[in-house]
């Protein structure tokens, strides 16, 4: 196995993929300080709880989204191109242990955005921790790193997979049950919180002295994602070599 | 060892014409696999490598691609080491093969930076450091100068095992080997 962790290693401390993960970083921050000049004035201003929401929604998750996606894409495709592997490990390791190793790839990769995440929320927020802002931030940043590995699965299958119809169409399945389960006023999001509970496998619905909801339900398709890329990749690698 | 009889098989690729092959036997030692252009030895070697299903999957077997790629990004020693340590199988013979195949000076250079000779070089020694009972050599001698055949023939050729090869070019071996024919 030690084989296996320096391959993952070696792709995720890439130069390219560092160098990303430094603008990630740079973007993130930028983005905070974004967020606490422009965007908790207009906040404050505002006293209707849903309008509240949607604005917080679209103010910072927006950028965040297509940020993410647009690292995901270029982080995947750079992760995809080091496929040179594939025959030797395959030959030396098996199909499943490298399927493994796939999923392994994107998911330090969320840990560590995730982590990143937190350092700019804990420094730029400055929350005590175990605040209820703090748990409010903490879970942003989980789903900001579901998004993560939702977008990179999600550009995998794009830049990998999309050779047959059956690829497109998944690929299509997964970002629209994404996007409507990621969308506020989605039936999910109605739903009792114990059955969310379920359906998110997350403590939902952490509410903030503004009145704002954190919903989590992109673990939905985050998970989804994951599920289908290592299946495809169990399935599809064997085409691939 | 016994000898490695292969069953009648056929194989096509998405929209291309099938392939079947006929019964074939291999003999332990060096074989030359050989059949004109696009009788489909690539695809022979690769059926039993396991990369097209499990049909005529030969476990145990390590197939070494005509077009080797690499890591690009790697150490030389570091991807050896990677690969050492990901096979239950290795001879852990890398630095003796560097050694031997005048790579020695390139551990610690970036994959990237070596010729196309020295890269293929660079597959057989990760082919020549495993231990197992067939090898299924695709061109393994593409872009290795002439200079340099005669040890990797010879390399080749003392693996103990079931070791098949297809090949460009006529080589000049004077050792044992079995021609195939499919």
């Amino acid at each position: 196995m030690k084989g296996l962790f320096t391959v993952v290693a070696y792709r995720l401390f890439h130069p390219k993929i560092v160098a990303l993960a430094v603008i990630y970083l740079v973007v993130g921050a930028l983005l905070a300080v974004y967020h606490l000049d422009h965007g908790a004035p207009l906040i404050n201003r505002l006293s209707e709880p849903a309008l509240l929401s949607r604005l917080y929604f679209y103010d910072t998750h927006f950028f965040m989204r297509i940020g993410l996606l647009m690292l995901g894409a270029i982080m995947t495709y750079k992760i995809q191109q080091e496929d040179a592997l594939d025959i030797p490990l395959v030959m030396r390791v098996g199909r499943i242990r490298l399927a493994l190793l796939r999923t392994l790839c994107p998911t330090v990769v969320l840990l560590g955005v995730m982590g990143l995440s937190l350092l700019i929320n804990l420094h730029v927020y400055a929350f005590a921790p175990f605040s209820e802002g703090f748990v409010i931030h903490h879970g942003i940043v989980l789903v900001y790193g579901v998004y993560v590995v939702y977008y990179t699965a999600l550009f995998d299958l794009v830049m990998n997979r999309f050779k047959t119809l059956y690829h497109g169409m998944m690929v299509v399945l997964i970002a629209l049950l994404g996007d409507v389960l990621m969308d506020f006023d989605t039936p999910v999001h109605a739903m009792r919180v114990p059955l969310r509970m379920l359906l998110t496998f997350f403590p939902v619905s952490v509410a903030s002295p503004e009145g704002f909801q954190l919903s989590v339900s992109p673990l939905i398709p985050g998970m989804l994602a994951i599920a289908y890329m290592s299946l495809s990749t169990l399935v599809f690698t064997r085409k691939r070599l | 060892m016994r000898p490695l009889r292969i069953e009648p098989f056929s194989f096509s690729y998405d929209g291309h014409d099938r392939l079947t092959y006929p019964p074939l036997c291999f003999e332990p030692g060096l074989n030359i696999l050989k059949g004109a252009n696009g009788s489909g030895k690539t695809t022979y070697l690769k059926a039993l490598a396991g990369l097209l299903g499990e049909r005529v999957h030969q476990k145990e077997s390590l197939y070494m691609s005509e077009k080797p790629s690499f890591p690009s990004y790697m150490r030389v020693k570091d991807y050896l080491m990677a690969l050492e340590s990901a096979s239950p199988s290795t001879k852990g013979e890398a630095n003796e093969l560097l050694e031997r195949f005048g790579l020695h000076a390139k551990r610690e250079a970036r994959i990237e930076s070596l010729s196309k000779g020295m890269r293929q070089k660079l597959a057989l020694i990760e082919t020549l450091n495993e231990a197992r009972p067939l090898y299924l050599l695709d061109e393994p001698f593409n872009g290795i100068d002439k200079a340099f055949m005669p040890l990797a023939l010879e390399a080749v050729s003392a693996l103990k095992g079931i070791v098949i090869v297809t090949l460009h070019e006529a080589v000049d071996f004077k050792g044992p080997l079995r021609e195939v024919y499919l």
